[in-house]
């Protein structure tokens, strides 16, 4: 067995495992924390679920993230079209402003404007997911080379037809790259959600910095790491599948 | 049949095409060369509305080609151009079948057209339809482009440079394949190029131009013979007669066989495989050395009575021969040809 295989093998088979352990059964937390912190009296975050926190936390992520895609493949097709290409130096530049812009403060300008909770939080998350997304999707557009749009025109080919049989099939890989990390970056973020009461595996990150309790600061983060390892490992996964001939 | 009426085109206030007329007949193939940025591409794109003239008419096939939508416009001509643009995510078989796919014709119809041409382009189809275009070599990628814009059937291929980014050992062959499909599809081409010999070769019209203008619209043969003026005669350049010989055929020139008593050379130890000369009922006296030198000295190669006069010369002078013996397409000698000659015609 290679090393490749064994890594697909434990990604595949290991890590979901593994996960649905963690999420499941607080013995097992107990049996790998309590070495590490002997004296502490509450070991295991008990105030919700775990499950019910990953729930919280992926339904953030997923409406956020298919807002971010669908609303950032469309500005990416936009800005690449004749009509929107005057608006293509902006969006780039507004993208590579918004990268540098912490999540935080997103979600600082957002409460004032919609109060507390999940809205914010979905907000915040949707403005941060979309950069990736536009930034990769009007790359992917971009490298399809002026012959192949010469070629697509001349054969009689539509915009509409041109887009969607010969741009978007090119650009499809780094189209999903962006997705990808996109969706990586916004689990990650979703943590802070809880700052502003919208649950989520934050919530133990918050509870043990208010409580002094590094072993629920080390539930949420170790949740959501193998959260987003996994949920990129699928999507790389599915990806593959759908399109065979993207990779090589 | 392609009318261009007095068109004209500028970008902005430059003049890229002015006052150009030209018909291209039926089933003609119409090179327009010129210098680089004379406008020939410009002229080109106009024909399928990829560029929109500034005034004068196009008609194509009597219809003005405003009366289509482009795409349809577009779909009813071949486009080839020079850095082909074939699909990189679909396969051969996919990409010739662009078209017929727009045309919504059944897949079955579709996929043995594209083997039709792939046979047509001696690519056979087992080994070609199912690679991606980055398999293929420089040559091999242009036969299908050229395959993908027959895929539809048009009456009409409009070509700029296709062959420009060619070695010169896939040119040649690519031209005279080209030649031999055009002369049995018979489509109407317009053909760009700033190549006066691949103009020469395959045209039976060209129309130079210069400053966005047509200065000359001619046969090769009278392009070459009766230059309109200084221009024209500088851009043919030097070797006009070496180019109007590679419009000839060697059998155009040649002494035919009389009998037995034939002085032709034989073909032992030449550069021409015997195999290759002479079919089992090859004529044996051509075969015999009538001087008995054979071995001597070089007995120079076969010519093709097919192939064109200015190759036949290259060989005459290369092996330093008066005269070589010329076979026909069976490889029987058919009779011979003479420096001499070269000179009449
Ligand atoms: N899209 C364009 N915008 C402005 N000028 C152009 C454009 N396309 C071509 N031209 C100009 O028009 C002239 C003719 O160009 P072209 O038809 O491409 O020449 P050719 O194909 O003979 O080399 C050139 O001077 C070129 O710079
Ligand atoms: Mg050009």
């Amino acid at each position: 067995m290679s090393v490749k295989q064994a890594q697909s093998l434990g990604k595949l088979i290991l890590l979901p495992a593994l996960f649905g352990l963690l999420i499941s059964s607080t013995s097992v937390w107990e049996i790998l924390l309590r070495p590490a912190f002997p004296h502490l009296e509450n070991l295991v975050y008990s105030r919700a679920p775990l499950w019910e926190l990953v729930v919280q936390h992926a339904n953030m992520v997923a409406v956020s993230s298919t807002l971010a895609t669908l609303v950032g493949t469309g500005l990416g097709v936009f800005v690449t079209r004749s009509r929107g290409r005057e608006f293509l130096p902006v969006v780039n530049s507004l993208v590579s402003m918004g990268q540098t812009f912490p999540p935080v403060a997103v979600l600082a300008v957002s409460v004032p404007m919609v109060g507390f909770g999940y809205k914010p939080t979905i907000i915040a998350l949707f403005l941060y997911g979309l950069l990736p997304i536009v930034r990769n999707t009007i790359s992917g557009l971009e490298s399809v080379g002026p012959e192949i749009h010469e070629a697509a025109q001349g054969m009689g080919l539509t915009a509409v037809q041109t887009l969607f049989r010969v741009e978007v099939p090119l650009a499809l890989h780094v189209i999903m790259a962006g997705i990808r990390t996109s969706v990586v970056i916004n689990i990650g973020t979703a943590t802070i959600g809880a700052t502003i009461g919208a649950g989520g595996l934050g919530v133990p990150i918050i509870a043990g910095l208010n409580s002094d309790n590094p072993a629920f600061i080390l539930q949420g983060a170790v949740l959501s790491g193998l959260f987003a390892i996994l949920v990129d490992a699928g999507m790389n996964r599915a990806e593959r599948g759908a399109v065979p001939s993207a990779q090589e | 049949m392609i009318e261009l009426q007095q068109v004209n085109k500028f970008f902005g206030d430059t003049p890229a095409v002015l006052d150009f007329s030209l018909v291209v007949e039926e089933g003609e193939l119409c090179c327009l060369i010129g210098p680089s940025g004379c406008g020939k591409t410009t002229t080109l794109k106009m024909i399928n509305r990829m560029i929109e003239t500034t005034s004068g008419s196009i008609r194509v096939g009597g219809r003005g080609i405003t009366e289509l939508k482009p795409h349809e416009l577009r779909r009813s001509m071949g486009y080839v151009i020079q850095s082909i643009g074939l699909f990189p995510h679909m396969t051969v078989m996919e990409n010739i079948c662009v078209v017929p796919r727009l045309f919504k014709w059944e897949r079955g119809r579709a996929k043995s057209r594209a083997m039709e041409l792939l046979e047509l382009f001696d690519m056979p189809p087992d080994r070609f339809k199912d690679k991606y275009p980055r398999e293929l070599s420089g040559g091999q990628a242009q036969r299908i482009g050229v395959a993908r814009a027959l895929a539809g059937d048009p009456d009409i291929l409009l070509m700029d440079e296709p062959f420009g980014a060619l070695d010169p050992i896939s040119r040649a062959n690519l031209q005279r394949q080209f030649l031999r499909i055009q002369s049995e599809l018979h489509k109407t081409v317009v053909f760009v190029t700033h190549d006066v010999d691949e103009a020469v070769r395959l045209a039976s019209r060209i129309g130079l131009m210069q400053d966005g203008r047509i200065v000359q619209a001619d046969s090769p043969e009278r392009m070459l013979s009766l230059p309109r003026n200084d221009f024209v005669e500088r851009f043919i350049g030097s070797e006009r007669s070496l180019k109007r010989l590679s419009r000839l055929r060697v059998q155009d020139a040649m002494r035919a066989a009389s009998g037995s008593d034939s002085s032709f050379r034989g073909v032992e130890g030449s550069d021409v495989p015997a195999s290759d000369c002479f079919s089992a009922s090859g004529n044996p006296n051509a075969i015999s050395s009538p001087h008995g030198k054979s071995g001597e000295e070089d007995p120079g190669p076969v010519l093709d009575s097919g192939s064109d006069l200015r190759l036949a010369l290259a060989l005459l002078l290369q092996h330093g021969r008066q005269r070589l013996p010329v076979r026909d397409e069976n490889g029987r000698i058919q009779g011979e040809l003479r420096l001499l000659d070269l000179l009449g015609v």
